[in-house]
Parts: C-alpha cells; sequence; structure tokens
C-alpha cells in the first residue's frame, strides 16, 4: 500500500503551502511593522512567545492530519477501485489492511512529525528574517514556501529510503 | 442654506416641503449611474454561498480578460514577455527540475519496494511510467508552480498595487492588465511546455538512478523498455497539456490575488498565503477532473485493457 507514504507526503506539501505560507506571513508582518523590535525591548523574547507556539502548533497540526489523511486516501482509493474495477468493498479492505502492519502506520505518524518540524523551521527563520517592506514580505513568503517544498522534498526521500531499507515494508501478504 | 421660511413665503406651489428641495440629488442622471464596479453576488444563494460564487465570478472575468488581452500583450510588450520568460527560465527552471528529480528519486524507490515482493522489478519502468507520467508529475509542477513563480507573481504585483503603481500605469493610458497580467501569462504558455518536458527526463533519470545503478533491481534495457512501452505519443500530449493547464491555473490565481491585493504589506502576506491555498486546491481539482475526461473512458495502455 504505497497510498500511505504517497499521502504523508501530499499532506506535508499542501501545509507546507498553506501553514508555512500563512506563519511565515504572519512573523513577517510583525518583522516589518517592528513589532518584534519592540518585544524585545520589553524584554519578552518573540521566540519564546510567538515562534515557538506557533511551531508546536504546526508540529502538531500536521502529525495529527496524519489520521484523517490517511483514512481519506484510503476510501477514496476503495471508491474508485470500485468504480473502475468493480472491485467490491469487503476485497479492498481486507486486502489493504492485510498489508498495512501497526508499524506502518507508526512511520506515518512519526514522518508527519518530522515534516512538520521541517515546515515550522524554515518558515518561522524566514518569517522572522523579513524585512524591505511589502515586497521583502513577500518575498520571504515565496521563499520560505519553496525551501520548505525542497526540504521536504529531500526529507522524504531520505525518510523513505531509509525506513523502507530498515523496515522491508513493501511485502505482500 | 436656504431658510424654510422663505421658501414657504415664496408659494408651496413650486415645493410642497421644502426641506425636499435637498433630498432629491442634483445630478439629472444619477438614476442612470452604473453600478458599482465588481460582481453582484446573486440573491437567491445563503450569504456565504453567495460570496464565494461571487468571488469565483470575479476571478473568471479576471482571467478572460486576461487571457483575452495576450494578443493585444504579444503586440505591444514583446520585450516584457521575453524578460519575464527569461526570468522564470532563470529563477524557476532549476527548482522545478530538481523537485521532478526528487520525484522521480521517490516513485523509483518506492515502486521497487512495492514490486520487489512480486518478483516483477523488471517492470519498474513500467510502474514509473503510469503512476508519475500520468498524474503526480502534472499535480507536483502545479504546486511547484504555484509555489514558486505564483508566489512571486502575488507578490511582484501586490507591492506594485500597494505602491500605487497599477494605478499611475492605469493613469498614463496603459492597460495594467495587458502589460502586467497578460505578458506574464504568456511567458508562462511560452516557457513551461519546454521546462516540462525537460521535467519527465529529470524524473525518469531520477527513478533509473534508484532503480538501475543504487538498488540494481532491472537492468537498464528493461527499465528504458517497459518505461516507454507503457506510453505513446497520445499519452504525451494528453500529459503536457494537462501539465500546461495545471501552470497556467495556478499563475492566473496568483496573479489574481497579486492585483486585488490591499492592506499594505501584511494584505501583500495574507494574499500570498491565500493564493497558495487556492491554487493548491485548484490544481488537485482540475487533476481529478482532467484524468476522468483522458484516462476514464479510454485506459490508453498496451495491457490488461
Amino acid at each position: 500500500v504505497t497510498i500511505e507514504s504517497f499521502t504523508v507526503w501530499a499532506v506535508a506539501l499542501v501545509l507546507a503551502g498553506i501553514v508555512g505560507a500563512s506563519l511565515t506571513s504572519e512573523l513577517g508582518a510583525r518583522r516589518v511593522r517592528d513589532e518584534l523590535d519592540a518585544m524585545r525591548v520589553m524584554g519578552i523574547d518573540p521566540i519564546r512567545e510567538l515562534v515557538a507556539p506557533r511551531m508546536l502548533s504546526a508540529i502538531l497540526l500536521t502529525t495529527l492530519m496524519a489520521f484523517p489523511a490517511v483514512a481519506i486516501s484510503l476510501y477514496a482509493t476503495q471508491f474508485s477501485a470500485a468504480y473502475y474495477a468493480a472491485q467490491n468493498m469487503s476485497e479492498f479492505q481486507a486486502y489493504a489492511f492485510d498489508n498495512m502492519v501497526p508499524l506502518e502506520l507508526v512511520l506515518v505518524v512519526v514522518n508527519c512529525l518530522l515534516a512538520g518540524l521541517v515546515i515550522g523551521v524554515v518558515c518561522a527563520y524566514k518569517g522572522m528574517n523579513a524585512g524591505g517592506g511589502s515586497e521583502g514580505l513577500g518575498k520571504a513568503v515565496n521563499q520560505a514556501v519553496v525551501i520548505s517544498f525542497v526540504a521536504l522534498w529531500i526529507y522524504q526521500t531520505l525518510y523513505t529510503g531509509i525506513t523502507q531499507g530498515i523496515f522491508d515494508l513493501g511485502r505482500f501478504r | 442654506v436656504t431658510n424654510p421660511n422663505h421658501a414657504g413665503a415664496q408659494g408651496e406651489s413650486m415645493i410642497e416641503d421644502p426641506t425636499e428641495a435637498f433630498g432629491v440629488p442634483r445630478r439629472p442622471h444619477a438614476e442612470k449611474r452604473p453600478t458599482p464596479i465588481g460582481v453582484k453576488p446573486p440573491e437567491w444563494l445563503p450569504k456565504p454561498l453567495a460570496s464565494g460564487v461571487a468571488a469565483i465570478g470575479e476571478f473568471l472575468g479576471f482571467t478572460l480578460r486576461s487571457v483575452a488581452l495576450i494578443p493585444t500583450a504579444i503586440r505591444l510588450y514583446p520585450s516584457e514577455i521575453f524578460r519575464y520568460s527569461g526570468v522564470l527560465v532563470r529563477g524557476s527552471a532549476l527548482v522545478v527540475l530538481f523537485m521532478l528529480f526528487n520525484l522521480g528519486l521517490l516513485g523509483g524507490l518506492l515502486a521497487d519496494t512495492q514490486l520487489r515482493p512480486l518478483g516483477v522489478t523488471s517492470l519498474n519502468g513500467a510502474a514509473l511510467s503510469v503512476a508519475i507520467f500520468r498524474g503526480c508529475v502534472q499535480v507536483i509542477l502545479g504546486w511547484v508552480v504555484a509555489a514558486k513563480i505564483g508566489c512571486g507573481l502575488v507578490t511582484e504585483l501586490g507591492a506594485m498595487r500597494i505602491n500605487e503603481e497599477i494605478d499611475a500605469l492605469e493613469v498614463m493610458g496603459m492597460n495594467p492588465v495587458a502589460y502586467l497580467v497578460s505578458t506574464r501569462i504568456a511567458a508562462v504558455f511560452l516557457v513551461t511546455p519546454g521546462l516540462i518536458i525537460a521535467g519527465y527526463w529529470m524524473a525518469f533519470w531520477g527513478a533509473w538512478l534508484v532503480d538501475v545503478p543504487f538498488l540494481g533491481s532491472v537492468s537498464d534495457g528493461a527499465f528504458w523498455n517497459y518505461l516507454f512501452q507503457l506510453q505513446n505519443l497520445k499519452d504525451f500530449f494528453i500529459v503536457t497539456a494537462w501539465a500546461v493547464l495545471s501552470i497556467a491555473l495556478a499563475t492566473l490565481i496568483a496573479a489574481y490575488f497579486g492585483y486585488t491585493a490591499k492592506g499594505g504589506p501584511v494584505g501583500v502576506g495574507d494574499n500570498t498565503a491565500r493564493s497558495m491555498l487556492m491554487s493548491m486546491a485548484a490544481v488537485a481539482v482540475l487533476a481529478t477532473i482532467i484524468i476522468q475526461l483522458a484516462y476514464g473512458v479510454d485506459a490508453n495502455s498496451p495491457i490488461a485493457n
């Protein structure tokens, strides 16, 4: 069931696009309006007050999104299998769950967690270091999304390679 | 200010209620003035739905206008088109090709892990040619373009809007949609087919790298043989047109959000984020529709058919 890997990867990309972009634009807007400097002057650490909670929530969101995403992709595939190949539901689900081990789901969750970490770090960094008015802010959002895409991609390839190599999950039972 | 007592002294036949003179607009064609600019939400729909429909209509109007102005843009501003094409190639080609190369790596790896237990790793190329070539490449291209080109476009146009440069263009008698949006869309149409074809090539070589030299699961000849056995020229045209459409959709959405940005730097940032959301969703929906249209009836495959 290759769906699991592709699902994570789609989830991660979409979240990188949406969550990451909004995170960067929010932090960047604060940066452009000098709010971060104001916080520093007031003796509040902006990383602790602004970045840490947002990163945590990004990680939590990506991790929790793993479950509905896997479920939705499973049902969507089942639906199209029923529609095109006239495969009945019980057969599909039986095969799907025969070929799935609990370890696989754990790996999906860990994968999503790490992907959320990547998104959070890249986007928060870019947002914190935005500068130069509206153009600089837009550029920061752009770079944040592109960099987190590329980073996610490399990470995903390595993660898949390593986990598939270690656990040998592609076994048909 | 007229004294009402004075008006009354003049005689009540002229104006019955003296204050009414100020209630009636003095412009003679006030009733015939055009309705406010923008799409009016339909009244017969519930409120949240109506505003969504109005937003889609506004986007479609913008799209049609900018696409219709492409010939004007080609006639008047060819240098702008080529300049933006250069920007696209210099700035985005490397990222897009690298992403597709990575997609190939991932696809090759997954194909191998799935097919190895069945003992048909020689079909790795076939899995790649169906799963990656028809679908993944297009969606990924759309997303990457939405991220790389689209965000840049929102930023650029949004900054122009915020700095009132677009209004300045209009004052100077230039059509800002033709000059700013249509030229960019023409540039995207000019650049992307080549980029897409190079992208396929990168994806195939990425998968080759994993399957042939790294894992050694399939011989060089078998990989390319099965890769090209399961695709034909018709596939190629469908898939390339699909990719161009997804990229054009992402670009148009980005241009729309950039063009309608408001509210300072923060508004530009927000619009960038919103355009990412919309174009990702639109590309995915477009993929679902096109795959039904193109492969729903005729799978166009030499096996199991």
